[in-house]
């Protein structure tokens, strides 16, 4: 963890003076950060990942929805990295729609569990 | 995939700008113009192959 918060840091002081002369240097560093901290922390998600999988293996429900529990979360983060970093650009109206196509793309793939759940409440009162 | 990169980048930068600004002061306005593009590119050829294999992680990871 010592390792990561260094490395931001290193990269904020490092972005600072190319913030006003040339702005693409820092958003270029900014990125470079972001992609290194988070291969710093891909193995702890893959730990996490495991253990969901044998949580879903004690309960009874299926395996999809765990599938689109990650797929959700994998979507939220690729999106939510896109939009700050094009905020940090100075671009907000860009960064919006990107969260907007994420917020879309998250709907659509949860529709089939809301229809299987008002399937199953029809059945419960037809 | 070690903080090289961070440097690598950071120094491009530095050594860039210094440059177009002699060029400017020396009258040479297209060439610090060429110069700092060239740097750019220079940075973004490092990035992208680590943004491909950020993204590939994430879409191996969660299955996407």
């Amino acid at each position: 963890m010592i390792k990561v918060a260094l490395l931001g840091l290193a990269a904020v002081f490092l972005a600072l003076p190319f913030k006003s002369s040339k702005p693409e240097y820092g958003t270029g560093i900014s990125l470079a950060a972001c992609v290194l901290i988070l291969f710093l922390g891909v193995n702890k998600l893959e730990v996490i990942v495991a253990s969901l999988g044998k949580i879903q293996a004690y309960l009874s429900f299926s395996e999809a929805y765990i599938q689109l529990l990650l797929k959700i979360v994998g979507i939220t983060y690729v999106a939510e990295l896109a939009s700050e970093l094009c905020r940090d650009a100075g671009y907000g109206t860009v960064a919006n729609q990107v969260e907007m196509v994420g917020k879309l793309t998250i709907l659509t793939m949860s529709m089939p569990v809301l229809l299987s759940l008002l399937d199953t409440i029809h059945e419960f009162l037809a | 995939m070690n903080i090289s990169l961070i440097f690598k980048i950071a120094a491009v930068g530095i050594l860039v700008s210094v440059l177009s600004q002699v060029l400017k002061h020396a009258g040479r306005e297209e060439q610090a113009f060429l110069t700092s593009l060239a740097g750019l590119i220079l940075v973004l050829l490092w990035i992208i192959p680590y943004i491909a294999e950020l993204f590939d992680t994430i879409r191996g990871l969660f299955a996407l």
